[in-house]
C-alpha cells in the first residue's frame, strides 16, 4: 500500500465530515493504483468525472497516482 | 420587432421596425454588426458619433428560462475596439416582453445635461431630466428609483464614475431584488453611456407584447427539454447552486494558474479562505444566501448574498473574477475586504476587475504593498471622490501603469487579463490576445476543456482551435439571451438539439448547428472588420511581454504560442 494526500475541494468536501475547506485527509491505495482506484476508495462515483490534479497537472484516469503525492480532487467546472 | 432610437443630441425619440438587414439578430449579434455598419470607427468613444445600443438577445422575453442577459455595445473608450459587454438581472426580459429588439442611444447631451431614460409598460419612452441624481452611487440612485417608478421596474445606470468618463466605468444593472449589482463592466461602456448624458434606462417590467413566437408548441416541447437538461447537468444543477463561480478557486489554484500579486505568481498564497467552499461556509455561518436567484427567469441561481458578521447585505454575487482581481492579484486573502470593494466597485460604477488589475499593478509599482486591505479599499474610494489618482484608476490598469512608468500590465487592447494565467492555460492566453474585444474570458474560456481533460493546459497542441471554436461558439450562445451557467448543460446532444429547436420555433426556421456556428462566424467577422476600419492589426493580437520572457511558478513556464499561430485564430 501507499499513502497519499488527498484534499478535497468544493462540492466534494461536503462528503467527507468534520474537513474545514481545503483540509486533506490521509488515504491509503495499492502501490501503483490509478486515479480510478482512488476514486473509487473515496467512494466517488464514475458520474461525478471528479478531477484529480496533483503538483499542477489535472491527472487522466489511468493514470497512476504518485507513491506520497498530494492530491487535490474537485467536480468538473466550466467558466465564462 | 422595433428600435427605439434616442437621440440625445436633440432629445427626440423613434420607434422603428427592425430594417431587414438586422432581423433574427439579438444580443451581441446584434450590437457588434450594426456597430461596424454604422459606426464610423476612428471616432471618439465618448463623442457623438458612437452608438450606445442596448440589446436582450433574441430568446429574451419568451418564457424560456435564463434568457435574461443584456448586451451593451459601443466602440469602447477602453480598447479603442468594438465591445460588447452583457449582464444579467432583469433587463432583457423586461424590454424582450416590450418586443424591444434594441434601444440605440445617439448623439449626446449637451455639457453637464443629465437624464433618465424612462420606458412605460407599453413600451413608450421619454427622456426625464436628472439633474437632482447627479454624481449619485447606483445603490442609492436604484433605490429612489424603484420608489418612484415603483418595484416592478428594472434599471441600467451609471455611477460616480460613468458620469465622469473613466475608461473602466460600468453599466450597473438591477437583479431580481432591484439591487444594482449585476454589471456591464468590461470595455468602459459606462463612460459611454455618461458622455451621451445618460444616467439610467428605467424600463416596466410589465411588457406584454413580446414578438410572436412562429411555433409556440414547438417551442414549449423545447423549453421543457432545455430544462430537463438544466436539471440533469452536475454543474447547473448543484456544482453553481452551492459554490456559484468562486468554485474555481480551488481548481485554478491548484492547476498554477490562478494569476497572483499581479500575475507573479500562479497560486496565491492562502487562496483557500478566499475559495468558494470558504465563501459559503462563512455566508452560511452568518445567515446570508449562498444561492440566490439573480436574474429573471433563472433556474440555476449561481448568485449570492454575502453579509457582514451582524448579518448585514455587503454585497450581492460575490463572483469568481472579482474574487480573484481584488483578492489573488492584490494578494488579500481576507473575504471581508474583498466583498467590501466588490460592493463599492458596484456602487461607484466602475468594473471590478480592471479596477482589482489597476490596484495590483499600483501595489506592484510600489504604491502599496500586496496584502494591503486597507490601502486598496482606500484606493478604490478615491475613484468616487474624483482625486487625480482616483482618476487614473478609474481609467484601468494600462493608465495605471503609465502613471508610475510600470511595464508589467497585464492587459491586451488596454484590456485587463481575466482569472487566468497564460502561461499555466495557453489556450486563454490565446483567447485573451486574439478576442476582438481585448482580453476577455466570456469569449473563449478553455478552463472547462482542461477541468474534463479535452486537452492539456501546458502544451501548444489544440489551444488554437480549441479557442477558436470557443470563440465562435460563444459569439453565438451571445446573441441568444442564454446565461453561460445555463448554456453549460446545452452543450450535449440533448440539451443542444432542445435548445436549437427553441430557436427554430421562436424563428420558424430550420437552421441546424453549422448555421449557428456560422452565425458566430458573421459577429466575429464584423468586429474584426470594424477593428480594420479603426487601425488595428495582427500586432495587436499579442499579450504583453512579460508573459512571453518571466516564467510563472509553480510550473515556470511561459506563454509558448507563436505570433504565426495567433494569427490562425481567425482563419475563416
Ligand atoms: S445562473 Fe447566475 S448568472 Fe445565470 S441567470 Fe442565474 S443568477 Fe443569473
Amino acid at each position: 500500500m501507499m499513502k497519499l494526500r488527498v484534499i478535497p475541494h468544493g462540492t466534494l468536501g461536503g462528503r467527507f465530515l468534520n474537513l474545514e475547506p481545503g483540509q486533506g485527509m490521509k488515504v491509503e491505495i495499492p502501490v501503483g493504483g490509478t486515479v480510478k482506484n482512488l476514486l473509487a476508495i473515496l467512494g466517488i462515483p464514475e458520474k461525478v468525472k471528479a478531477v484529480v490534479v496533483v503538483e499542477g497537472r489535472v491527472l487522466k484516469e489511468n493514470d497512476t497516482m504518485p507513491p506520497g503525492s498530494s492530491a487535490s480532487i474537485f467536480e468538473p467546472i466550466h467558466g465564462g | 420587432m422595433k428600435f427605439l432610437k434616442i437621440n440625445m443630441t436633440d432629445r427626440t425619440i423613434k420607434t422603428e421596425n427592425v430594417p431587414e438587414q438586422y432581423r433574427g439578430l439579438g444580443g451581441r449579434g446584434l450590437t457588434s454588426i450594426m456597430i461596424n455598419a454604422e459606426v464610423r470607427p476612428k471616432c471618439d468613444p465618448l463623442g457623438p458619433e458612437n452608438m450606445l445600443i442596448v440589446a436582450p438577445g433574441f430568446l429574451s422575453g419568451t418564457n424560456l428560462v435564463n434568457t435574461s442577459r443584456i448586451s451593451i455595445g459601443a466602440k469602447s473608450p477602453l480598447t479603442g475596439t468594438i465591445k460588447e459587454s452583457n449582464a444579467g438581472g432583469t433587463v432583457a426580459a423586461a424590454l424582450g416582453r416590450l418586443g424591444i429588439t434594441a434601444v440605440i442611444i445617439e448623439g449626446q447631451a449637451p455639457e453637464g445635461e443629465i437624464s433618465f431614460l424612462k420606458i412605460d409598460e407599453k413600451g413608450d419612452a421619454l427622456l426625464v431630466p436628472a439633474r437632482e441624481h447627479k454624481g449619485k452611487r447606483t445603490y442609492a440612485l436604484v433605490e429612489e428609483i424603484l420608489e418612484t417608478y415603483g418595484k416592478k421596474t428594472s434599471v441600467l445606470c451609471i455611477g460616480p464614475a460613468g458620469e465622469q468618463r473613466l475608461a473602466a466605468a460600468s453599466i450597473q444593472s438591477s437583479d431580481i431584488d432591484g439591487r444594482p449589482c449585476r454589471a456591464a463592466g468590461r470595455g468602459g461602456l459606462g463612460a459611454v453611456m455618461g458622455a451621451k448624458g445618460l444616467k439610467a434606462i428605467i424600463v416596466d417590467q410589465g411588457g406584454k407584447t413580446p414578438d410572436p413566437l412562429a411555433d409556440p408548441e414547438a417551442f414549449k416541447e423545447a423549453a421543457k427539454g432545455i430544462v430537463k437538461a438544466i436539471k440533469e447537468d452536475p454543474m447547473s444543477s448543484h456544482v453553481m447552486p452551492e459554490l456559484g463561480t468562486a468554485g474555481l478557486v480551488a481548481p485554478v489554484n491548484s492547476m498554477g494558474a490562478f494569476p497572483s500579486y499581479n500575475a507573479r505568481k500562479g497560486v496565491l498564497e492562502g487562496w483557500e479562505k478566499i475559495s468558494g467552499e470558504a465563501m459559503a461556509k462563512l455566508i452560511r455561518e452568518r445567515g446570508g444566501k449562498t444561492t440566490h436567484m439573480g436574474c429573471a427567469q433563472c433556474i440555476v441561481h449561481c448568485s449570492n448574498e454575502f453579509v457582514d458578521q451582524k448579518g448585514e447585505y455587503i454585497t450581492g454575487s460575490l463572483e469568481y473574477e472579482t474574487i480573484w482581481s481584488m483578492g489573488g492579484m492584490t494578494g488579500i486573502d481576507d473575504l471581508d475586504t474583498i466583498a467590501r470593494l466588490d460592493h463599492l466597485c458596484d456602487d461607484i460604477g466602475v468594473d471590478t476587475m480592471s479596477t482589482g488589475v489597476a490596484v495590483a499593478v499600483a501595489m506592484d509599482a510600489g504604491h502599496a504593498k500586496f496584502g494591503d486591505s486597507k490601502a486598496a479599499l482606500r484606493m478604490v474610494e478615491e475613484i468616487a471622490r474624483g482625486t487625480e489618482f482616483g482618476k487614473i484608476l478609474g481609467n484601468g490598469p494600462v493608465a495605471v501603469g503609465k502613471h508610475f512608468n510600470h511595464a508589467r500590465v497585464p492587459a491586451v487592447k488596454g484590456q485587463s487579463i481575466a482569472a487566468y494565467d497564460p502561461r499555466a492555460m495557453l489556450g486563454n492566453g490565446v483567447t485573451f490576445a486574439t478576442c476582438p474585444m481585448g482580453a476577455d474570458h466570456t469569449a473563449g474560456n478553455l478552463v472547462g476543456a482542461y477541468l474534463t481533460r479535452q486537452l492539456d493546459p501546458l502544451k501548444n497542441e489544440g489551444q488554437v482551435e480549441t479557442s477558436r471554436n470557443l470563440q465562435i461558439a460563444m459569439a453565438a450562445a451571445d446573441c441568444t439571451g442564454i446565461c453561460f451557467m445555463a448554456f453549460v448543460a446545452l452543450l450535449g446532444p440533448e440539451g443542444g438539439s432542445a435548445f436549437l429547436s427553441a430557436i427554430n420555433a421562436k424563428f420558424g426556421t430550420k437552421l441546424g448547428p453549422d448555421d449557428i456556428q456560422a452565425l458566430g462566424v458573421r459577429v466575429l467577422k464584423a468586429e474584426r472588420e470594424f477593428n480594420r476600419k479603426a487601425g488595428f492589426t495582427n500586432q495587436d493580437d499579442r499579450l504583453p511581454r512579460f508573459f512571453y520572457e518571466e516564467p510563472l511558478p509553480p510550473h515556470n513556464t511561459v506563454f509558448t504560442i507563436s505570433d504565426r499561430e495567433l494569427d490562425t485564430v481567425f482563419d475563416f
